[in-house]
């Protein structure tokens, strides 16, 4: 968040004329990044704060930075639980995901242009039905098969809904590898799986990290899935943790505060290392490499 | 080492024919060169003999093998595609080793194999880098590198050189040839440029609207097209074409065209031809400005100089007569004749050809 706030110029001399519509150009963005960054960092200076001094001092910056809300929220209730739960689930998730999307990628571009094309579209239809259409019976269909309240079926569900998303990005992707390194590979005598192993996987590399990206927020954000699925206290993960909280500590900001942010570090830390590939599957397909 | 043998190869997309029906016999070591315009079907072609197209009919033999319907992988053959397909994300060195690793070949025999390939192309210094640090020149190297290093049957050349400027294409050419003769390996070599054609190839095969055309060597294809789309395709400056009639008058055979008449000194079966729309075709250089030396049978036409081209080496002077053109490639010295005036030329009357104007096919002369 550094975005570079263009300093209003306080020197006599006059701003080139053509230099204007660059500084306009700049102002929906940090209005925007303000809108964004001022909630944040509310939110991030009240688990600083303790209830009285948030409510005499709701906008300024704490006292002290003292961590006290973080200490509770790790002693009083079962944090370190929630947040393995929810790496647990969200990183098997994410795993499987790119492991099967990409390999149905591989044979959507591999396929005849027909079948490919039906299968592509037979994929993702999956993105376009609303998840509260199928809930119900995702549910009756699970636990028939004994899959409530466990990671197991939380981790199934989860990759069959993001799936379609993964297909969608990588197959796009996939599509703009020349045609010619494909067949060049044949010809070195590659089989299909080496072809998806050893040139397609390591080409796509931007195209794995924007689904992953992708992927992981919802995954690890979701919070309807696991709403339906897991009861038992010990498996919540930590969005469900949170809800739970919202009833305990009704009027305890700080704490609540203190959940959603250490719920949010590891978004933050697969973002920065992500961010750089983020970018270039955004564009892929614009330029050629 | 092995030769390659298409029987009745054609490929049909959706109906549409790109390759119409491909017979050849192209033997053991043998470059041969497929060429023709764009779009006649030189590349699919290729790419059936690579296992990259399945053809709609017919049967490739490689060596004693049937390889109709095998994968690429399993026909020992290496490709050369026009942009290269480098793989980005190896470096030079696992570009070349690539489909030798696959082939679970072990390490230090690879190493040995990439060394000697890498010195044969002059690359060895390029190894460890990526072919985005490459030029063109390097890549196409490396391209050619990682066909020789798996030293198999037949090496397969979809216009490897057409990415590359004037003067290094003709460097590479060179180069290439050499190489092949070097590793006497069958070639199919593709390309739509004539000129790397004649140079290249031991045979040529001339290619149109997928059909072949014509198959020889460059000498062959170049004084005895087959028709007058070779005549046409090979040299350049291209043969001079004159549109007429034949006709017997004193007991020779005439080609007649509006103020053009040229005694062909030859005998031709009139009635066999049952035809007389003919198209006279001449090559540049068989067009003499001044009087030739009296062995060489000529007929002399009156024509009218246009414009001089001064390549240095040659000059290229065009000529009208009659509404029709003519070019004369002059390699001695100044050529006497001044832009805009009368002169005379001579048609060497031994390197005539005459094609029928219905189908285009070479009328052969009974003294030849
Ligand atoms: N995959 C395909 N689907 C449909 N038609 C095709 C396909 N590939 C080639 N063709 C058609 O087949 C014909 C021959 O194509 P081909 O690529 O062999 O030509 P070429 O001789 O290599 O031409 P160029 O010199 O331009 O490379 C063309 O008319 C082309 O449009
Ligand atoms: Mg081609």
């Amino acid at each position: 968040m550094s975005l570079p706030a263009p300093e209003p110029q306080k020197s006599a001399q006059p701003v080139p004329s053509r230099k204007w519509p660059e500084f306009l150009r700049h102002i929906p963005l940090v209005l925007y990044s303000l809108i964004i960054i001022t909630p944040l960092s509310l939110v991030f200076f009240a688990t600083f704060k303790d209830l009285s001094q948030l409510y005499t001092n709701p906008l300024g910056l704490p006292r002290s930075w003292d961590l006290a809300n973080y200490t509770r929220l790790f002693q009083n209730e079962n944090m370190v639980v929630y947040f393995k739960n929810s790496m647990i689930v969200t990183f098997t998730s994410v795993f499987f995901i790119l492991f099967f999307g990409s390999m149905i990628s591989y044979a959507i571009i591999r396929m005849p242009k027909w079948t490919g094309a039906i299968l592509f579209s037979f994929i993702t239809l999956g993105m376009m039905i609303p998840t509260q259409v199928n809930m119900i019976p995702t549910y009756v269909f699970f636990a028939k098969l004994d899959l409530l309240n466990k990671h197991l079926g939380l981790i199934i569900v989860t990759v069959a809904t993001l799936l379609p998303i993964c297909v969608f990005i990588l197959t796009g992707f996939m599509k703009t590898l020349p045609k010619g390194l494909i067949e060049a590979a044949m010809i070195d005598g590659a089989s299909h799986w080496k072809i998806y192993t050893r040139l397609v996987l390591p080409l796509s590399g931007p195209a794995l990290a924007t689904a992953a990206i992708f992927c992981f927020v919802i995954a690890w954000n979701d919070l309807l899935y696991p709403l339906l699925f897991i009861k038992s206290a010990e498996l919540k993960t930590l969005p469900l943790a949170l809800l739970q909280f919202q009833g305990e500590y009704l009027t305890d900001y700080p704490m609540i505060f203190s959940g959603v942010v250490v719920a949010s570090i590891p978004m933050v830390i697969i973002y920065t290392f992500l961010q750089k590939y983020f970018i270039a599957g955004m564009t892929a397909g614009s330029m050629k490499g | 080492m092995a030769g390659v043998k298409l029987e009745g190869v054609a490929k049909h997309f959706k109906g549409a024919v790109a390759v119409a029906e491909f017979n050849l016999d192209i033997k053991d070591g043998e470059f041969l060169v497929l060429v023709g315009p764009s779009g006649c079907g030189k590349s699919t072609t290729l790419r059936m003999v690579a296992g990259l197209e399945e053809p709609t009919y017919g049967r490739i033999m490689i060596g004693n093998k049937d390889v109709t319907k095998l994968e690429p992988k399993d026909r020992d053959i290496a490709m050369v595609f026009q942009d290269y397909a480098l793989y980005p994300h190896m470096n030079v060195y696992h570009n070349l080793a690539f489909g030798l690793k696959l082939r679970k070949m072990p390490k230090n025999e690879i190493e040995e194999r990439v060394k000697m390939a890498a010195e044969i192309l002059s690359i060895s210094h390029l190894l460890e880098r990526y072919p985005r640090q490459l030029s063109g020149g390097q890549r196409q190297r490396v391209a050619l590198g990682r066909a020789i290093v798996r030293n198999p049957q037949v090496f397969l050349m979809d216009e490897p050189l057409s990415n590359l400027d004037a003067k290094l294409r003709v460097q590479m050419r060179a180069e290439l040839v050499k190489l092949q003769r070097r590793l006497k390996t069958t070639t199919i070599y593709v390309t739509h440029d004539q000129t790397e054609a004649m140079t290249m190839g031991d045979r040529i095969v001339v290619m149109k609207d997928g059909y072949i055309q014509q198959v020889g060597t460059p000498e062959e294809i170049y004084h005895e097209p087959a028709n007058l789309f070779v005549a046409d395709f090979v040299g350049s400056p291209s043969m001079n074409f004159l549109e007429g009639e034949l006709c017997t008058e004193e007991g020779c055979i005439w080609f007649k065209a509006q103020g053009i008449r040229v005694n062909l000194r030859n005998s031709l079966n009139l009635e066999e031809l049952n035809e007389n729309k003919v198209v006279l075709g001449i090559r540049p250089e068989d067009i003499y400005l001044h009087r030739p030396s009296p062995e060489k049978v000529c007929e002399e036409l009156l024509c009218q100089t246009e414009l001089i081209e001064d390549l240095g080496s040659e000059k290229i002077v065009f000529l009208k007569i009659e509404g029709q053109e003519l070019q004369a490639r002059l390699r001695d010295g100044a050529a006497p004749v001044t832009v805009g005036g009368n002169t005379p030329a001579y048609l060497n009357l031994n390197k005539v050809h005459l094609f029928r104007k219905s189908t285009g096919k070479k009328i052969l002369f009974r003294g030849r």
